[in-house]
């Protein structure tokens, strides 16, 4: 995406690379060292070795094929219990089970993109068991897509490495999945999803984090990658969704579940966040406490 | 089309713009009848004609307001518990001149809800350049892997074919 016109009168350190099919960018106050970047990148391969179900060598893929008890990274029950508390908020629409409906929409491993026949997703408890630690049992085969919430996650993980390094001023960009912590505040464009050229508003985010959500991107063939387990297609009712929330799994979530509901009341009862989301029909909606200004 | 508006008529559309909002909203609201609508401040109209009842023949039901400002307060039960929403109108020659709603949140978590319905909805607009406004960065869907952007080619290709 670009990156025009940015305002930075101090000197930045800045990192780019590409992980979790993405790409990165940190920016901080105090450079990274090469035993800081590796120690990063080592960590988000890990984590792409677990939860990608673009590799064959990973734990998801691994659970695509064949039924059984899986034993993850101490990185999962966090995760999960997330995914359950907003299948729950979502009236079951937001599940990590999606995954099976995107490969057969085309969005698989070899990005074939050729729509195929969509079978019906499962209830969650109808397929596995969970008892809220790392291991997880399978009764069938089942595809896990964690993108929902996966890459926010990541970005929390990537800022307590830094954390621990001492690094406590930084921006991390993930590709619309951003954490800010420091003294400085972003300015961050809202990118109009029809026009890549444009913002529709921006958002003033300090010391917390933003995630962006649209289906703008990766869409083929009449389809998008956040589809509805009820329909079995992609959702059309919104089009765009931004969340500040303070870390970055929770943003990111949230900007997924934005895309299931309605009234946000019954989120916003649970989790503490301002969001602007864009609905097919071009209406903005947006709640009463985002901090930003909306170009309308 | 009538010249003049029935003000009883009006509040009451007011008040149900304000009551379906609330539905939607995901809460309810327990319509204030019109004879509870208060009268908070009265001017005495120095314009004479303002207080002609004469004018109001087109009805027989027609009521006559003083010009003034009118409160009508509504409660309604939002997920956060009991929370209650004035709406204030301003009436000259029995024509509603200016109007506003406030909520009046008992609780931070209920004034989120009263957010989302009493403000909050605009038209999308083609928005500004990226180029022209001060920006850190921008934030939109993650940018596709190398993978994916060649399957989109070869779709591309396979359309042009």
């Amino acid at each position: 995406m670009t990156q025009s016109n940015k305002s930075k009168p101090n000197p930045q350190h800045s990192l780019t690379f590409a992980a979790l099919g993405t790409e990165w960018v940190i920016e901080s106050s105090l450079p990274l060292t090469s035993i800081m970047q590796k120690s990063i990148i080592d960590r988000l391969e890990l984590y792409d070795k677990t939860y990608s179900r673009f590799r064959d060598d990973s734990i998801v893929s691994k659970m695509a094929k064949t039924s059984g008890t899986y034993t993850f990274p101490d990185d999962f029950a966090p995760l999960f219990e997330f995914y359950k508390t907003l299948y729950g908020l979502t009236d079951s629409q937001m599940t990590p089970l999606i995954g099976r409906a995107l490969e057969q929409a085309g969005y698989d491993k070899t990005y074939s993109l050729r729509p195929g026949q969509i079978e019906a997703i499962p209830a969650l408890d109808e397929v596995l068991k969970w008892d809220g630690g790392a291991e997880i049992r399978t009764m069938q085969p089942v595809v896990f897509d964690v993108g929902a919430a996966g890459k926010g996650y990541a970005v929390d993980i990537v800022a307590d490495i830094l954390k621990k390094a001492g690094v406590g001023e930084y921006v991390i960009d993930a590709s619309g999945d951003i954490r800010v912590r420091g003294e400085k505040a972003e300015r961050i464009g809202l990118e109009n999803p029809y026009d890549q050229t444009k913002i529709i508003g921006v958002v003033d985010v300090h010391n917390k984090s933003l995630c962006a959500s649209a289906s703008n991107r990766r869409a083929w063939r009449g389809m998008h990658h956040i589809m509805s387990p009820h329909t079995l297609k992609p959702v059309d009712a919104v089009i765009a969704t931004w969340v500040v929330a303070n870390d970055a799994m929770t943003a990111d979530g949230l900007a997924t579940a934005l895309f299931f509901v309605d009234s946000v009341a019954p989120l916003f009862e649970r989790f503490d966040f301002s969001y602007v989301r864009i609905m097919k029909d071009g209406i903005i909606d947006y709640s009463r406490n985002f901090e930003g200004e909306l170009f309308t | 089309m009538e010249e003049t508006k029935r003000p009883n008529a009006a509040i009451v559309a007011i008040i149900v713009i304000v009551l379906v909002a609330t539905v939607a909203g995901g809460g309810y609201y327990l319509m204030s009848k019109k004879d509870d609508v208060s009268q908070t401040k009265e001017t005495t109209s120095t314009t004479t004609q303002a207080t002609d009842t004469s004018s109001d023949t087109t009805s027989s039901s027609t009521v006559t307001y003083k010009d003034g400002t009118y409160d009508a307060t509504g409660t309604y039960i939002s997920p956060g518990g009991q929370e209650s929403i004035t709406v204030e109108l301003t009436l000259a020659n029995n024509v509603i001149t200016a109007i506003s709603a406030t909520p009046k949140a008992a609780s931070g978590e209920s004034s989120q809800y009263q957010g989302e319905f009493v403000s909050g909805y605009k038209s999308l607009v083609i928005g500004k350049n990226i180029n022209d406004v001060k920006l850190s960065r921008v934030a939109g869907s993650s940018l596709t892997s190398t993978g994916f952007n060649d399957a989109i080619e070869q779709i591309k290709t396979e359309s042009a074919a």
